[in-house]
């Protein structure tokens, strides 16, 4: 594949467009693999039912102490004193750090946006006060609720609307635009196609607050010795940790070893170091000792995590053939204090990229709300986005009585429309209008959207929704990968990539399998720890597995030429006649001779290095726009009587390229619909207006969907439209599921009771609501 | 933030005498059972630091349940038979998994295993106690209204002897209740409804399980030859700041003939006799609305039998 794909970048002024490196091509696959699209097991899944795979918050050193936070019991205030006298104390109590020890220290957002550490003036209810540290966990809570703080309460609003109307807000997205200035992206001219359309639509719609809900918290151990430190954090990316703590540490890079083997789940809320971070390696260097710092579940409701609540007003015009003439969208979130994350909220990529729409504008406002700084959450802004662009979409397709199916595939972009660049669409077919062909047959679209439409209405009311989604996830450079194949003929693979429970170690195994000829069980994956493997991006962006997977299988490659090479020299048979697989290379038997075969393991022993290595980076991208489409079809049954809706059936059909392993993909799209479900109907952060406290930071009232609230008929399917973007064929998965759930199941809730329920979570209250206006008798 | 383990003791009493006369210290201790509420609140870090009671040690509290006979009724049972159940008797420690694994509670208290599955997780069955839900006064508790619904009654000890409480007069505002601090519910007595009774059990929640509930209604009814209402028990889990036994509407509901009249009278009834809370979890409107909508289930379906 010939590299095309430029980075600009600064040179003391000058902008210099970078080439991504050269590289030789690498032939697709053929029409059949041994491993790869195979349901190969988890590597490490004996590892972790046996609870032997150690997780950082279940690390425990020798001579280890603990540390916690005092944490802030105001929405906004000014701490007028701090009294430690008591927490010290408390027996085994070491140490205390305060804001004004750590004034110089923030972390960074991703468009350098600062948020304090330690701070005293705190911001939002529980804004980290103060550190605490003891000799057992139990003492460092001891001390830290032993620290009497007074406050004078300053103004503060938790409401997102409420501050973009007092002015205090800055631009969403990706370009800052500076305090009091909404992002604007617009293309065309809205105005005048407004006012030559006649079929105008307008609705607000709201998203409420979500958090991640990782089953493992935040969590990092640091210990320092001969001046370097070792890092295990439950993390996404060791090597932005690395970065950046080595950066607040004052201290080179190569003194930082950060290690992130197992994690458990981050959802983008992992993808950067945590004040917990620094302060277990801050007090690592203080104490001498090794330095544990974890959250509690409680912690994780208050500090900066979550996806932030949203308002999206859209305006649409059509034209009565169904031709989008005009997006006009306003987009608030809340962006917390600082700003510090309010890339995260943005709501307007959705609703320039998805649809061929020739006016488009979108204003964006992060909000500078009293709420804990918001960060990215599977498919950031793009799951908000869908709850109002895909329920527009079929609001619009009503209003002109067109099918949402037909009206979404009569709207399909042939090129990006903000980039221009092409869709990567080989042999004339769009990856979203497979999907909805396919999820429509599956779910029998046509049919039983005419029941449900011809249906009386008794108590329990059934209705069908659709909803699509369209997510960049074509992966890219930096990955590199080093396979060893050692003389006992097991291979040991490193990559710097974490697997955040999707499995990625499992894939990386089938790939290099694949060409290697080493069983998966016999491959040891050694990923995302900065001083064995090589820098790699976060696993963020559904970028993993195509980022690192042709990595991967150009390592494989380079292993598989020298493993031939030997091979055919013992066979006395050409390289191409040779079959590596099973752990054994094999000459098939031929008519004049019978089948020879060698184990892989001798092959190594009798090479010259005694070591097969294969270095493996990967390539650049096409110069087009890659995308991974989904759609889902949903059908939901509502009763009137107590407002529950439930989801009965749901068909999501994926479009990411190649399947590594069918039944990652499945868990995948299992994992993403079932948090999209409960984004729709029963997640919400909920917040006391009067003193801006959570009013439930725990996972008894903020309730994420368990296994029995899946739909009982619930298909996940795997649409292999073909992708030759990269040496794999893959694309990414992780987030496209979660995207379009809410809005499917809004627009089925429409279908069947014919309100237009516009505000998350779909609660039975709100559907009760919605039945009995509040003005009528209850 | 998690509690401090060092801020709590706990005693372990060999005998029930032994543990009835550890209640009798200044402050008593606090009943330690299946601990599933008492666990969460100590890694809140919102449990009260002192002593607690380990009942586990006790061999009287963790009887197995037991039925008994009850009064011969030969029209319904038959002559020369074995006697009729008559009543179910759960011990301090019974837990829901223990109800839900007891064929003949199945059979005869069809309402109490139904609310055993919807509470918690496996995990949470397997060391919640009945008694404990009682004990514990939440307003949101699943297994107290089906028991009240039954009629059941809390066998309360202590060391000056054993008294009998009706469950539906245990309760008397929010998390408070007829158990005096030196008292131990150490058994709960239900008696097995009359044959041909119909029960309803329905709980709204946000999610299918493990959901505290919005709403919940268990009731009970026993109808006469002529479809007249002998006897009802409407008891309501999450609207009012207790569980509560709607009195007044099945007052306006015994004695009269189970027609469409009745049950639009019920529900008017209900409607001004229930004062909903307002919560995080849903609002009084919703409640009441549901609450009705949910009797009118009840009363209507029972109609159709």
């Amino acid at each position: 594949m010939a590299s095309s794909e430029y980075t600009e970048v600064v040179v003391e002024g000058r902008k210099v467009r970078l080439r991504a490196p050269a590289a030789e091509a690498i032939p697709a696959y053929g029409a059949a693999t041994r491993v790869v699209g195979t349901a190969a097991q988890r590597v490490d899944a004996l590892e972790k039912v046996t609870g032997r795979a150690v997780y950082p918050s279940d690390l425990r050193l020798p001579g280890m102490v603990h540390a916690r936070f005092v944490r802030s019991a105001r929405a906004h205030a000014r701490i007028t004193s701090m009294d430690l006298s008591h927490a010290e104390k408390v027996p085994g109590f070491l140490a205390a750090i305060g804001p004004s020890e750590l004034s110089e220290k923030s972390l960074k957002d991703m468009l350098g946006r600062e948020l304090p550490i330690l701070t005293e003036e705190p911001k939002y209810y529980g804004e980290e006060i103060l550190a605490v540290c003891a000799e057992t966990d139990d003492a460092a809570r001891a001390a830290a609720r032993e620290v009497r703080i007074t406050y004078e309460t300053l103004p503060f609003s938790v409401d997102p609307e409420e501050r973009v109307r007092a002015g205090q807000f800055v631009g969403g997205g990706w370009t800052p635009t500076g305090p009091g200035r909404p992002a604007v992206y617009e293309r065309g001219n809205v105005q005048k196609a407004m006012a030559a359309a006649n079929r105008i639509i307008e609705r607000t719609y709201r998203t409420a607050p979500n958090v991640h809900s990782s089953i493992e918290p935040h969590a990092a151990v640091a210990s320092y010795e001969e001046g370097r430190w070792t890092v295990w954090e439950s993390t996404q990316g060791v090597f932005a940790v690395r970065e950046e703590l080595a950066a607040m540490l004052g201290a080179p890079l190569l003194s930082v070893r950060v290690i992130g083997t197992h994690m458990g789940g981050g959802f983008g809320s992992k993808v950067s170091a945590g004040k917990y971070t620094f302060i277990a390696a801050y007090l690592a260097k203080k104490l001498g000792r090794p330095v544990r710092c974890v959250q509690d579940r409680s912690e994780e409701f208050v500090s900066p995590y979550g996806r932030p609540p949203s308002v999206v007003t859209i305006k649409a015009a059509v034209r009565p053939d169904g031709k989008l003439l005009a997006i006009e969208q306003k987009g608030i979130h809340a962006a917390g204090p600082y700003g510090f994350g309010a890339e995260w909220g943005h709501a307007e990529d959705m609703a320039a990229e998805m649809y061929a729409c020739d006016n488009v504008r979108t204003e964006t406002y992060a909000a500078l709300t009293h709420t804990p700084p918001p960060c990215a959450m599977r498919a950031p802004g793009h799951a908000q986005a869908a709850f109002s662009l895909e329920q527009m979409m079929d609001e619009i397709a009503r209003e002109i009585g067109m099918d949402p199916v037909e009206f979404r595939l009569k709207n399909l972009p042939a090129r990006d429309p903000v980039s221009g660049k092409p869709i990567a669409v080989p042999r004339g077919s769009h990856g979203l209008a497979e999907c909805l062909k396919k999820g429509g047959e599956l779910f029998q679209w046509k049919k039983r959207r005419k029941e449900t439409r011809d249906a009386p209405p008794p108590r329990f009311r059934r209705g069908v929704g659709v909803a699509a989604t369209a997510w960049s996830a074509g992966g890219g450079p930096p990955a590199s990968v080093v396979i060893r194949i050692h003389a006992d003929g097991v291979a040991e693979l490193f990559a710097g990539a974490a697997d955040i429970g999707t499995g990625t170690r499992t894939a990386l195994a089938q790939i290099a399998s694949e060409e290697t000829g080493v069983p998966v069980d016999r491959i040891r994956v050694t990923n995302a720890d900065t001083a064995l493997t090589s820098y790699c991006l976060p696993s963020y962006g559904s970028l993993t597995l195509a980022s690192t997977g042709p990595a991967v299988r150009r390592a494989a490659v380079a292993c598989r030429r020298q493993l031939l090479s030997i091979a055919s020299d013992i066979l006395e048979a050409p390289e191409k006649n040779i079959v590596l697989a099973g752990g054994r290379a094999t000459r098939p038997a031929s008519r004049k001779t019978p089948e020879s075969s060698v184990p892989i393991a001798k092959l190594v022993e009798l090479s010259a290095s005694r070591e097969i290595v294969g270095l493996g980076e990967r390539e650049g991208n096409p110069d087009m726009s890659i995308r991974s489409h989904g759609a889902q079809f949903v059908a939901v049954e509502v009763d009137t009587e107590t407002g529950t809706i439930e989801v009965t059936d749901l068909v999501a059909v994926n479009d990411s390229g190649r399947v590594i392993n069918p039944t990652m993909f499945k868990s995948q799209q299992y994992g993403g619909v079932t948090m999209g479900l409960g984004m729709g109907l029963t997640e919400e952060r909920v917040y006391d207006l009067e003193t801006g406290r959570p009013l439930n930071p725990n996972l008894t009232d903020y309730k994420v969907p368990t296994i029995l609230d899946q739909p009982a008929a619930f298909q996940a399917v795997p649409l292999e439209v073909p992708y030759d973007g990269n040496n794999l064929g893959a694309k990414g998965l992780g987030e496209p599921p979660i995207i379009p759930t809410a809005a499917a199941v809004a627009n089925a809730v429409y279908d069947a009771i014919g309100i237009r329920l516009a505000a998350l979570p779909l609660t039975p209250k709100r559907v009760i609501d919605a039945l009995h206006p509040p003005e009528s008798k209850p | 933030m998690k509690s401090s383990i060092a801020d709590f003791a706990v005693i372990s009493p060999r005998t029930l005498a032994e543990a009835l006369a550890s209640l009798r210290q200044t402050p008593p201790p606090v009943p330690l059972a299946g601990g599933t509420d008492i666990m969460v609140l100590l890694n809140a870090g919102q449990l009260e630091p002192g002593v607690y009671l380990n009942l586990y040690s006790v061999p009287e509290l963790r009887r197995p349940i037991e039925v008994s006979a009850g009064v011969r009724d030969a029209g319904t049972w038959g002559a020369g038979g074995a006697d009729p159940p008559g009543e179910v008797r759960l011990s301090a420690l019974t837990t829901y998994a223990d109800v839900r694994r007891h064929a003949e509670v199945r059979r005869l208290l069809p309402m109490l295993p139904l609310a055993a599955r919807e509470i918690g997780a496996v995990q949470i069955q397997s060391r919640a106690t009945w008694a404990g839900n009682i004990a514990n006064a939440s307003p949101a508790a699943d297994g107290v209204p089906p028991l009240m619904a039954y009629d059941a009654t809390v066998e309360l000890s202590s060391a000056a002897g054993v008294r009998q409480v009706a469950l539906s007069e245990f309760y008397s505002g929010y998390k408070q209740t007829a158990r005096r601090p030196d008292e131990l519910i150490t058994g709960i007595r239900i008696p097995v409804p009359a044959p041909g009774s119909i029960d309803y059990f329905r709980k709204v929640g946000t999610r299918k399980f493990q959901a505290i509930s919005k709403v919940l209604l268990a009731g009970l009814v026993e109808l006469g030859g002529s479809r007249e209402i002998r006897k009802i028990r409407l008891v309501f889990a999450s609207v009012m700041p207790f569980t509560y036994r709607a009195r007044k509407t099945e007052s306006v509901l015994e004695g009269r003939r189970l027609e469409p009249g009745a049950v639009s009278l019920a529900v008017e009834t209900l409607r001004t006799e229930l004062k909903p809370i307002d919560d995080i979890r849903s609002t009084a409107r919703y409640r009441l609305k549901v609450a009705c909508n949910l009797l009118e289930e009840f009363l209507g379906t029972t109609m159709g039998c």
